[in-house]
């Protein structure tokens, strides 16, 4: 009996090392990152960043793909129903993973957000209310007035309907009893004319668009303290609307990854954000690096989508 | 201004610097000229090399791209009647019968000088006018986006050549193909077939390069002796220069089609697509001998050549001066400008100075080397003039291909390519041009997001249903649309008439 017990013990114990071993092979070829935005944009310029601090960290590169389209929904789909060998992760927005399998027209394919499998937060995007440099309204008190007693005038500019600004600005609405004309733009780009020609009068949406552009200025921010990387500015808490709402991104895979393999996935983003240089490249282009590992990012997703679902809800937009 | 133009220039003659601009300058050209290859893929791979560069060089090797895609995609538009880049599409008209005609080397010549001159305006316009005209380009809103898209579709009156009807319907088809997808302000799928393939919409470069490259290849392989060379091409000492004094001769060819380039870029969201069509059409109405257009005429490829390389000097004004990119290119030139810790804006001009101008100094130079490398890439590339044709259809089928895959990885692209093929190749055998398809479908998207903007933004006004009309930036793109379409009325029925009177 000992001696079955014993060889049983070998066994298990040469099995694990044989285990281990398949799992130092791992990677052992590029492992490929999907940016499911074009060349040279917001995505891309984070994920560029990735692929410049693994090096060194990891025995072979990380090598980007583009597939753009849909608002990253046809990449998003590809990673979903890809082999889940750990070879192909992809970079995701949130809310939009969680927002975009809610308001798809039923019979339409596309990815589902429990298909994709959290490796990593990297970075959080506030939102935030920004006007021009010139604008009318000196505070955020002077605009709330204004927008109160001039319903459905003011026009905010939005990116994409339905998107993480569109229901930032949806939630606002709500909380204060406003109305806005919604101008939905197709990309960040072209808020920035809008803004400074007024013909947009303000924008919902991402913090880090005032780092690209000149003559704005921030009115108030979705964080629930003062944000790192816009001290003057106001929380909208501190204003007296209890409104938090913070854009992220970070990294995925499909589901049926080995554990060992996320594990190595995520430990990597760790040790990038470890790095100095890495956290002052990301403050520079206005994003805050915020690493969470696989669990918390899974439990970060998993909430919001619980929010995401209730304020499509109350406005309308799901049954 | 606080800026050392000798230090700019001690700067820009370092050997190393010019060998990597030099490299930059040939890498952007042989990417315009693959076809699905663009210049903004160019920047956009070629940034992430640049990050350990110091951001003046890394700068200056993205813009060197910049102007050498937008100079490559004509050569692939001479050499195979494809398209190298969407902006090189009016390229074809006249320079593809040059090529057909023996004239191969004169009408890469000519594009080449016109790339330098309209490049080198482009960047002086950038170095003086920055400033004032970056303000005036904030005065152009989602109306005028939409309003400049009918002045542009007004080019396909004069497109069509004596079938204004045929005209009408190809500019309609490309229309239509243009709403395939996500409809760009409300988000709803439009003509999907609840495939998520087609929600992305069809992208607009492979089929134009399915458009214009299959039903090329298909009737050179039709033809009866697929051994022979697609044209004679002989390169004639002194091509060069010769080609040189005609093309500066043409002064007023080059002025009209550098200040729509510049115009034109320096609008947001328009770019060297649409300033091309706009430069051959005014050129030509200015032209001495609009009847010769298409036959391949010179100027036909002076126009837009010069035109699109304008754009890039034109497209930098709102981006270094507001971080607004003028075109596609430019988007990625603003993210190349943030990783390296550089926000655009006023205060660039001022408190960053030498940097800024440097660039500017340096996009000049870039020109100058498209000059020198594009006579050498001239004799390389023509050569697949001399070629038994079978190659040639061959290489056309294999870059359409291999190009339209390449734009976003998606095999979804290489269908609309072979769709856009086969839909081309029976348009051409119902004699249809195919020119007005591609101009609606290249202005399909942009004319449809402006007109539905200012839809919304009309609500905010007291009379929303003059808010189209009523702007007087949008006013004045209106009266030269109908101007431009009463121009064409005019000169068809005279031609009519003229032709009655010749066949009595």
């Amino acid at each position: 009996m000992k001696k079955l017990l014993g060889v049983i013990a070998m066994v298990l114990i040469l099995g694990g090392t044989a285990l281990a071993a398949g799992a130092a092979g791992y990677p052992d070829k590029p492992v490929t990152l999907l940016t499911a935005f074009n060349p040279g944009g917001g995505s891309d310029t984070v994920h560029r960043l990735l692929e410049k601090y693994a090096k060194g960290l990891m025995p072979v590169p990380l090598v980007i793909v583009y597939k753009a389209g849909a608002g990253g929904e046809l990449g998003w789909t590809e990673v979903a129903e890809a082999k889940p060998d750990g070879y192909f992760i992809a970079g995701v927005d949130l809310p939009s993973i969680n927002l975009q399998p809610m308001v798809r027209k039923a019979g339409t394919p596309g990815y589902r957000t429990e298909q994709l499998l959290p490796i990593a937060n990297l970075l959080i995007d506030p939102n935030c209310i920004l006007v021009a440099k010139n604008s009318k309204w000196r505070t955020f008190q002077e605009f709330l007035d204004y927008v109160k007693k001039n319903p459905g005038k003011v026009k905010a500019a939005i990116v994409g309907k339905l998107s993480g600004d569109h229901t930032f600005l949806l939630q606002f609405e709500k909380l204060t009893g406003t109305k806005f004309n919604i101008i939905p733009y197709t990309g960040g780009s072209k808020v920035g004319p809008a803004l400074q020609s007024g013909e947009a009068d303000c924008y919902f949406g991402s913090l880090s668009s005032s780092f690209r552009l000149e003559n704005t200025r921030i009115l108030a921010v979705g964080t629930p303290e003062r944000y790192e990387l816009a001290m003057d500015a106001p929380t909208l808490r501190e204003l007296g609307i209890d409104l938090v709402s913070i854009k992220r991104r970070g990294i995925v895979g499909p589901q049926g990854m080995a554990p060992e393999r996320v594990e190595y996935l995520q430990d990597l983003i760790r040790k990038i954000n470890e790095n100095p240089a890495y956290i002052e490249d990301m403050k520079r282009i206005g994003l805050l690096p915020d690493y969470q590992d696989a669990a918390a990012f899974a439990r970060i997703i998993s909430d919001e989508t619980a929010t995401s679902a209730d304020i499509l809800k109350s406005v309308g937009y799901k049954k | 201004m606080p800026f050392d133009l000798s230090l700019a220039v001690a700067y820009l003659v370092d050997p190393l610097h010019l060998l990597l601009m030099a490299a930059s300058v040939a890498f952007g050209i042989i990417m315009g000229a693959v076809p699905g290859l663009t210049s903004t893929l160019g920047v956009a791979l070629l940034l992430p090399f640049t990050f350990g560069l110091d951001p003046t060089l890394a700068l200056i090797m993205l813009g060197s791209v910049y102007c050498g895609g937008e100079y490559g995609g004509s050569i692939s538009a001479i050499l195979l009647n494809t398209p190298g880049t969407a902006a090189a599409l009016c390229t074809t008209f006249d320079g593809h019968p040059l090529a057909r005609q023996g004239k191969a080397a004169l009408a890469l010549n000519a594009s080449l000088f016109a790339s330098v001159i309209g490049g080198l305006v482009g960047v002086c316009a950038l170095f003086f006018f920055s400033l004032p005209l970056a303000a005036a380009s904030m005065q152009f809103g989602a109306c005028e986006q939409f309003w400049l898209c009918v002045f542009a579709l007004t080019v396909v009156a004069s497109l069509a050549s004596g079938n204004l009807l045929k005209g009408i319907i190809g500019a309609l088809i490309g229309l239509l193909l243009a709403c395939v997808g996500m409809d760009p302000v409300s988000g709803s799928a439009r003509l999907t077939f609840n495939t998520l393939a087609l929600a992305g919409g069809i992208n607009v470069v492979p089929t134009l390069i399915g458009l214009f490259a299959i039903p090329q290849a298909i009737i050179l392989a039709s033809s009866a002796n697929v051994a022979a060379q697609l044209a004679p091409y002989t390169p004639t000492p002194g091509v060069f220069f010769s080609t040189l004094r005609k093309v500066c001769g043409k002064v007023k060819t080059l002025a009209i089609s550098s200040v729509v380039g510049i115009i034109v870029g320096i609008l947001p969201g328009a770019g060297g697509n649409i300033s091309s069509f706009i430069a051959y059409n005014e050129s030509r109405r200015f032209s001495r001998e609009p009847e010769k257009w298409g036959t391949g005429y010179l100027e036909g490829v002076i126009a837009p050549e010069c035109s699109n390389n304008a754009v890039v000097g034109g497209a930098q004004i709102p981006l270094l001066t507001l971080g607004i990119p003028g075109s596609a290119p430019a988007a990625v030139l603003l993210g190349a400008l943030m990783t390296h810790g550089i926000k655009p804006g006023f205060s660039l001009f001022t408190e960053n100075g030498q940097f800024v101008y440097t660039y500017i100094v340096g996009l000049f130079v870039a020109c100058l080397l498209i000059l020198a490398l594009g006579s050498l890439f001239i004799r390389i590339f023509a050569k697949i003039l001399t070629l038994p044709k079978i190659f040639t259809v061959t290489t056309i089928f294999c870059l359409a291909v291999a190009g339209s895959y390449s734009i976003r990885g998606l095999s979804t692209d290489v269908y609309s390519m072979l769709g856009a093929g086969i839909l081309g190749y029976g348009l051409l055998r119902l004699n249809f041009n195919l020119a007005p398809v591609a101009l609606g479908l290249i202005l399909g998207g942009t004319m449809e997001e402006g007109f539905k903007l200012s839809l919304l933004l009309a609500q905010s006004e007291e009379h929303p249903w003059l808010f189209l009309v009523s702007r007087p930036q949008s006013q004045v793109l209106i009266a030269l649309s109908l101007l431009s379409v009463a121009y064409s009325v005019h000169k068809e029925r005279k031609e009519k008439k003229n032709h009655a009177r010749g066949s009595c």
